[in-house]
């Protein structure tokens, strides 16, 4: 705390007038001391005067207008299907384009069982690794595996569904199917015939595209719950795991439902990564091994090429249903949280007050060696249990990882890098297209999110009531949002009016994706602050605007650093909003990925793993600058 | 404070309204008119730096030689730069129609009902002869496995689940095929190759027709529920690739490319034709009366005939925004019809047929 | 007792227990994090059922010596060098475990810390839970006695499903106490449990401590001499020596060591606070 007291606060006060004439600014008026910090000059400017209140709820306007139009586009775009078909379209069961059926029944229940059996396989092992990483593992171990699974978190998805593609889905057709087939009773989920892509295979992609960031949200709920209860009860003759279960355990429980709340809403919205390995077929599913379909994975099929007017509105009513089906799952989530269930007392017997029990020597018994060793087997079970899920989880990321690395270093060279995408049969190309495609997408995008983001941010910390608390609610719905839908909006409101596929179109994608991520982590950021300090400054006799600009800001850059280039990592591996919006394959990796990675030539696909690899390297980069931003933030203010 | 207020609730309402009426204007029942001519000054700065970028998207069955073409032209004419979206085969069609893109492509081409709701006189021209392979992955099996009509229709509505069936022995004459089950994979987005092989069926298989119950090709697969659907040739072409036992269908070209065995089809000679240049070309030879309201080629007469074969067709605006866009449209297509044709035999199409050259031309002079 | 004579006892309390149930002693007792040394040779023997206070500046080691009677300092890799004994119990033996020990001394901390997720009742008992007691009416008898016992029944026993958290500062602390309690330990160690309350409640908790003595053996820890001449029968002082590890310098009666003390140092420490 006394270590991030800004320097020239204290110094105004220490230090004697004629040294501020030494700094940097000579010029600067001895009765008003200089401090601001010299990074933030714009911002500085622009809020000295009165212009800060305006341009906050300016911000705070284009938060709530970009969550009111994506609302609108959506729904006026889907208007005509549900006046042609009724609400019944929601859960008819017919899904058949060819035929102009629409019912989006089969695929609802595609998607929840997808999901469900996605975080069927997450959750368990993922907090089960999450408990090992915090409590049970030596502390090298847990900072190691720590930051390796906040870095896989950012791990882009169509690297997961390449992953899937090329490995999984012929080995589960040869092996994995017809073996889970034959085991006695559970065989019965698993009957018919072994295609490779199934629901399974879906569910498998979407458990290890949420692992790491449950295990990482997971973790960091356990991590926060404070050691004085950790040692409250270890005081009172807890073993470890009695301290991590009755303790540890319901003091976290609002953080990890947290995580498997935002595993959810991924593995709902997740598009392209389930269509390349769900087998497409839109039917109920009669096994788990049976090909299906999902909300996501119909409209990335039939978006692009369906018919203008009921055929497109029919999709985009798709897209209303995953829409709304998110935003349920989101606020479920959160009020789940709210209305934590608080504990009842056991009903007394009535049975009056027996001294002599407290002399029958039944507690002595209890803590005898005998039965501490009864209590500390137990909990090696569940501590082995737990272990054994760090190692599962460990497992399917390593090989991930590995396999990326291992069929994409082969094809990796300067040349890859600086050449253009070039087409199939002419050799001497490489990647450069979409490098730098997606650098043009990605910085425009940020020229566009990053301002609102911090003016809104800035509003919330500044309100509070009503209208805060609206737009808090709907940047958390915005940020529900499945990325397809996203993508969906773009080309309504982007490429349609303009007539054309363009950068700016896929831009305004991902900035809406990246827009409620900057707003929620700007504002932590800002309310990291210690409070003090900014009534230190006011005491001063500083004003709002000045109060923050000069400590709150300064203070806040590094967490404000952060979280934006977690955003931004987070943006850049995405590839279902660019689907639409961009004019070519070979203008962004993540598209090039996609379209290499499914081709049946092995040039092609070692094409597409070389471009996988670049773009899991920038991700992880712009995720490990975030790190080393926060690392840099809370070693500050410690 | 309070006049801060009023100004972010206007700004608010502002941005609001802005991007409501921008959604509201790209809904689907938007009437909105077309926009109109790009401003004069762009214009000029086009055609005087003669840099122009060309969108197009479209089927995905033409994409490896448009990216060949379109990547030699932009070598020739560095001011001309092509993109193309292989989004499938009636994104085309569809992006012509929401005026999304400078040309679309699609095997099928627009129809009169699909031509009413765009948003102007479209001209459709002939750019590519190609031809649709049933490609399969079963191990121990020969090259150009004879099938005709029926058994293809039993493998594809579920009726023959094995390669060993005893109907697949009987057309192809092969009896040591595997105990194997048939893996039947379709595209799951509509495709062109969907519509020429359902054409085929209709007319070679009476089953396939009660079972689809219309006489009218579907571009989307009739029977998605029986087998795997995967996006894009390239898709179809990957799950083959991988899984034993499947079997499909993709473009000639993906099917050369990914060194597959293709069937032989029973044509309306009764022969049983595998692709080839030679045989798609054969197909193409009988295209006689070729236009765009006359387009089909499926099991054409011939002994030589490969009966999947078809045309694929640029689609694009007759009025052009502006007369750079024109003259460059003119320009890349009447290239892609002539020397880019050369590029065809050895990426698997064949070349376009002289009547099909003259119609291509005939359409682009009216470009303006 | 034979033990304690090999050492040269350089501190002695009067009449000491020896290994009576409740009776604590240090011999040699040093404390150190890493190359750190924090407490240095404490030799100290806890009378059984009194009230001995720690008294001395702050960061001279005081709660650091509470702490490794519990070995709370087991996880964060403090290592104790000599011996800590409890009763016949040898803390550190290498056949101790540590839930073992702790299920025999109470401890309450600083800072009011009732488990947050749980309510009043389920706070009390935790501790018998942890030791796998089930049995609904021993619980129940437990929470009362021991409420009873922190003063708190009479406030709580209508809303013991309520939240602990919901309780006020004071209350909190003597929910601790109590959940310290309910466990019968024979050693109660509390880390200046009123540090954080303010004079009201601060004087609950010591009309509690002192209502204690006679039960259970406490160890205080505090920094302020008021409290300790108000609720201690002995009274242990350590300070820092130059190279700043915290040694003992002074033990006894309470009213002998806080107004007659024998060691210079100790002297000039507590009339410095006291006088």
């Amino acid at each position: 705390m006394r270590g991030n007291v800004p320097a020239p606060l204290l110094a105004s006060r220490a230090r004697p007038i004629p040294a501020l004439a030494a700094e940097d600014v000579p010029l600067a008026p001895v009765q008003a001391p200089r401090t601001g910090s010299r990074l933030l000059p714009f911002f500085g400017a622009r809020m000295a005067g009165g212009a800060y209140g305006p341009a906050m709820w300016l911000g705070a306007a284009v938060l709530g207008a970009v969550v009111v139009a994506v609302a609108v586009s959506v729904a006026t775009g889907s208007a005509e299907a549900f006046a042609r078909y009724g609400p019944s379209l929601v859960w008819s069961g017919t899904y058949s384009p060819g035929s102009a059926q629409f019912g989006a029944g089969v695929l609802v229940v595609g998607t929840v069982v997808t999901t469900g059996l996605g975080l069927l396989l997450a959750a368990p092992v993922g907090l089960g690794a999450a408990i090992s990483l915090s409590e049970l593992v030596p502390p090298k171990v847990a900072a190691v595996g720590s930051a390796a699974v906040e870095l896989l978190a950012a791990v882009p998805t169509i690297v997961v569904g390449l992953w899937a593609l090329l490995l999984l889905s012929p080995l589960f057709a040869r092996d994995v199917e017809p073996f889970l087939g034959s085991v006695p009773v559970l065989g019965a989920a698993f009957r018919g015939p072994a295609y490779g892509p199934s629901i399974l295979l879906a569910g498998v992609v979407l458990a290890v595209m949420t692992l790491p960031t449950l295990v990482a949200l997971s973790r960091s709920a356990l991590r926060a719950v404070p050691v004085q209860d950790r040692e409250a009860a270890m005081a009172l003759g807890a073993t470890h795991w009695q301290v991590v279960r009755t303790v540890v355990l319901p003091a976290a429980r609002p953080g990890v439902s947290a995580a498997v709340t935002l595993a959810m809403g991924r593995a709902l919205g997740e598009a392209i990564a389930v269509a390349m390995v769900i087998g497409n077929s839109p039917l109920l599913p009669r096994s788990l091994s049976a090909p299906g379909a999902t909300l996501g994975s119909a409209i990335v099929n039939q978006f692009a090429e369906a018919q203008p007017g009921l055929g497109v509105s029919s999709v985009i009513a798709l897209a209303a249903v995953l829409f709304v089906l998110t935003v349920v799952v989101n606020v479920a989530g959160q009020l789940l949280r709210r209305g934590q269930r608080r504990p009842v007392p056991r009903r007394r017997r009535g049975d009056a007050i027996r001294p002599a029990l407290r002399e029958t020597g039944d507690a002595e018994k209890f803590s005898s060696t005998d039965a501490l060793q009864r209590r500390m087997a137990k909990g090696r079970v569940a501590q082995g249990s737990c272990l054994v899920a760090l190692v599962a989880s460990a497992v399917p990321l390593v090989a991930l990882v590995g396999y990326t690395l291992a069929r994409a270093a082969p094809a990796l060279s300067l040349g890859l890098l600086v050449h253009p995408v070039v087409p199939y049969g002419v050799t001497g190309g490489g990647i450069s297209t979409a490098i730098a495609g997606s650098a043009r997408v990605l910085g425009l995008a940020v020229a566009l999110a990053v301002p609102v983001g911090l003016l809104a941010a800035l509003f919330l910390y500044e309100h509070a009531g009503r209208v805060a608390g609206l737009l808090r609610f709907s940047a958390d719905v915005l940020a529900g949002v499945p990325s397809i839908v996203i993508g969906i909006f773009a080309f309504q409101a982007v490429v349609r009016p303009m007539h054309k596929p363009s950068t700016l179109a896929a831009s305004v994608a991902l900035a809406v994706l990246m827009l409620p991520i900057m707003v929620r982590a700007n504002e932590e950021a800002l309310r990291a602050v210690p409070v003090d300090l900014e009534e230190a400054g006011a005491a001063l006799g500083a004003s709002r605007a000045r109060v923050v600009r000069s400590v709150v800001l300064p203070g806040s850059l590094p967490g404000l650093v952060a979280g934006n280039l977690l955003a931004l990592a987070r943006a850049a591996g995405e590839t279902a909003p660019l689907l639409f919006t961009l004019a070519a394959p070979s203008l962004a990796m993540t598209l090039l990925v996609y379209t290499l990675g499914t081709q049946p030539f092995p040039a092609a696909q070692q094409e597409a793993w070389a471009t996988a690899l670049v773009l899991l390297g920038t991700v992880l980069a712009l995720s490990t600058l975030a790190r080393a931003a926060a690392w840099h933030f809370t070693r500050r203010s410690r | 404070m309070r006049w801060n207020a009023v100004l972010a609730l206007l700004a608010a309402s502002f941005t609001t309204a802005g991007l409501v009426a921008g959604s509201l204007a790209a809904s689907p029942r938007g009437t909105s008119p077309i926009r109109a001519a790009a401003p004069p000054a762009e214009e000029a700065l086009a055609v005087a730096s003669r840099a122009v970028t060309l969108n197009g998207a479209g089927a995905n069955s033409i994409d490896p030689l448009y990216e060949k073409v379109f990547y030699d032209y932009h070598r020739s004419h560095p001011g001309v730069t092509v993109n193309y979206q292989p989004a499938g085969s009636s994104v085309g069609v569809s992006d012509i129609q929401q005026r999304t893109v400078d040309f679309g492509d699609s095997e099928i081409p627009m129809s009169y009902k699909d031509l009413a709701k765009a948003h102007g006189t479209v001209l459709q021209l002939p750019v590519d002869l190609g031809g649709v392979a049933v490609s399969y992955n079963v191990p121990g099996a020969p090259q150009g496995l004879k099938l005709n009509g029926a058994v293809l229709a039993g493998i594809f509505d579920g009726t023959i689940t094995n390669w060993d069936s005893p109907a697949i022995a009987k057309v192809s004459g092969v009896g040591n095929l595997p105990h194997l089950a048939i893996v039947p994979v379709h595209r799951a987005d509509a495709s062109g190759p969907g519509w020429d092989l359902d054409e085929y069926l209709i007319k070679t298989s009476p089953a396939w027709f009660f079972k689809v119950g219309t006489s009218k090709p579907s571009k989307s697969w009739p029977l998605a529920s029986i087998g795997v659907g995967e996006q894009l040739n390239s898709g179809v072409a990957n799950y083959i690739a991988q899984t034993p036992g499947a079997i499909g269908y993709v473009e000639y070209g993906y099917a050369l490319k990914g060194g597959f065995a293709n069937a032989a089809l029973q044509n309306a000679a009764g022969r049983f034709v595998a692709p080839s240049e030679a045989s798609i070309a054969a197909a193409g030879a009988h295209a006689a009366m070729l236009a765009w309201d006359h387009f089909d080629i499926i099991f054409q007469p011939g002994n030589g005939t490969y009966p999947l074969a078809n045309f694929s067709w640029a689609l694009m605006y007759r009025d052009q925004p502006s007369a750079a866009k024109a003259a460059a449209l003119r320009a890349v297509f009447s290239y892609v019809v002539t020397t880019g044709q050369s590029a065809a035999g050895s990426l698997g199409y064949a070349p376009l047929p002289a009547n099909a050259v003259a119609l291509a031309k005939t359409t682009l002079s009216q470009l303006r | 007792m034979t033990v304690t004579a090999a050492f040269p006892p350089r501190c002695r309390l009067p009449e000491p227990a020896a290994a009576a149930p409740g009776a604590l002693s240090f011999e040699e007792a040093t404390i150190s994090f890493g190359s750190h040394v924090a407490v240095r040779g404490v030799t100290l023997d806890v009378p059984a059922r009194q009230v001995t206070t720690l008294v001395g500046p702050s960061g001279c080691g005081k709660t650091t010596l509470l702490r490794a009677v519990n070995r709370l300092h087991d996880r964060t890799g403090g290592q104790v060098r000599g011996r800590i004994r409890l009763g016949d119990l040898d803390v550190y033996g290498p056949a101790t475990r540590a839930e073992l020990v702790r299920s025999r001394v109470g401890m309450v901390f600083q800072k009011p810390n009732p488990f947050p997720t749980m309510s009043i009742f389920d706070n009390v008992v935790a501790g018998l839970r942890f030791a796998g007691i089930r049995k609904r009416a021993l619980l129940w008898e437990a929470a009362e006695v021991s409420l009873r016992q922190a003063a708190l029944w009479d406030l709580v026993k209508d809303r013991l499903g309520q939240p602990a958290v919901r309780l006020s500062g004071g209350q909190q602390q003597r929910l601790c106490i109590a959940r310290a309690l309910a466990v019968m330990p024979e050693v109660l160690l509390m880390d200046e449990p009123c540090s954080a309350l303010d004079p009201i409640a601060t004087a609950k908790v010591e009309r509690l401590i002192t209502g204690l003595a006679g039960q259970v053996t406490v160890v205080l820890v505090t920094h302020n001499m008021f409290q300790a001449a108000r609720v201690s029968d002995h009274v242990a002082v350590i300070l820092m020596g130059s190279d700043r590890v915290g040694e003992l310098v002074e033990a006894g009666p309470a009213g002998a060591v806080l107004h007659a003390p024998r060691d210079p140092r100790a002297e000039e420490y507590l009339s410095g606070r006291v006088g």
